[in-house]
């Protein structure tokens, strides 16, 4: 009898260590806030990115662009969206998907078992039988499709980092241009073209 | 264009006799490029258009940090990266006059269309010269060469 609690012990240890020696699987959510020189080279940027990193555009408008990343390229995210742009904010949520995962996985392993079962006991019923092992077949099979399906949406969770960027105004206190600067104000094509308007 | 003005564009130097910036003490004088049109005469900037929508303007700005070329070229190489253009080439080189000048140029994303956007600045004493030339990408190619003639032509007067 003594011997039933250290039994549970060494078995809710062997769970601990089984869970944490596992890679964790996480599910990263990341929001950025960014006052871009110019918002449509950003946005253009950012779709290129995503096509070239194997990701994609979950949806884009004038002010907001969101997309999926790989986790492994997250530093050469970091970099695009500093480059032209002052980054106002930044935030970061994880979600650890693991115990999920495992446990999805575990329920598939036994549902396979299940199924492998119930096809040996449908080789050798009789034909009165079949109708019912036909029909418990059948149930497997759509809860192991079901199953198949959540994990691989979990996985594209962790695989791919959920990704938001938000366009700006830039707030705060601004540095004031010295005098000398102002005449930069007038550079670039868009002061160009607007200078043939003006009379 | 007319043959009249092609003529003039080829061969015409123009000369253009500013009223600086803050009173007035210096001018300018740059080549027109070859088909182009020069958009205003009476203007303290140049500045031509070619049928294409390809564009080239020069001013003279008042030198009043006493900066060199290369340090106006790092202050608006900032400016314009923080506007989202990016540096593609950039280049020191002496007019045929004789100044220093530096060149930058930069791809630019505009109404879903790609620019190339190119300054050059010239520094003579208390004067900065600004030329710079922009246009969509698949037509400014054409016109390349023609521009960086007229900006090399660029003199202090």
């Amino acid at each position: 009898m003594k011997r039933i609690p250290a039994l549970i012990l060494m078995a809710l240890l062997l769970a601990v260590v089984a869970l944490y020696g596992t890679e964790r699987k996480r599910a990263t959510v990341m929001t950025w806030y960014l006052a871009p020189g110019n918002s449509e080279a950003k946005t253009e940027e950012l779709r290129r990115f995503a096509v070239e990193s194997g990701g994609y555009i979950s949806y884009f408008s004038g002010s907001q662009v969101k997309l999926k990343v790989p986790a492994a390229r997250l530093g050469n995210l970091k970099e695009l969206l500093e480059q032209g742009a002052y980054i106002l904010d930044a935030r970061v949520k994880h979600k650890d998907l693991t115990t999920k995962l495992m446990d999805l996985n575990t329920r598939l392993e036994t549902k396979n078992k299940l199924l492998k079962e119930l096809s040996a006991l449908f080789a050798g019923s009789k034909f009165h039988q079949t109708i019912e092992i036909e029909r418990e077949i059948g149930r497997v099979v759509i809860e192991l499709e079901k199953l198949k399906g959540q994990i691989r949406y979990y996985e594209e969770l962790t695989s791919l980092v959920d990704v938001s960027v938000y366009y700006r105004g830039r707030r705060g206190r601004r540095f004031s241009i010295p005098q000398q600067f102002n005449w930069m104000q007038k550079l670039g094509v868009k002061n160009m073209i607007r200078s043939w308007e003006q009379k | 264009m007319g043959t009249e003005m092609k003529g003039l564009a080829v061969k015409g130097i123009i000369v253009l006799s500013l009223l600086a910036f803050f009173g007035g003490c210096t001018s300018f004088a740059v080549d027109q490029p070859a088909d182009f049109s020069q958009y205003k005469v009476h203007s303290d900037w140049y500045r031509a258009i070619a049928a294409d929508g390809v564009r080239i303007r020069a001013r003279l700005i008042k030198n009043e940090s006493k900066g060199s070329a290369s340090m106006w070229r790092t202050a608006a190489l900032r400016h314009l990266k923080k506007s989202g253009y990016q540096e593609t080439a950039r280049k020191e080189f002496k007019t045929l006059s004789g100044a220093e000048a530096s060149h930058s140029e930069y791809a630019y994303h505009y109404f879903g269309r790609e620019f190339v956007y190119t300054v050059t600045l010239l520094v003579k004493e208390k004067h900065i010269g600004v030329i710079e030339t922009t246009g969509e990408t698949k037509y400014y190619e054409a016109h390349r060469e023609s521009l960086m003639k007229a900006i090399k032509s660029f003199t202090f007067k």
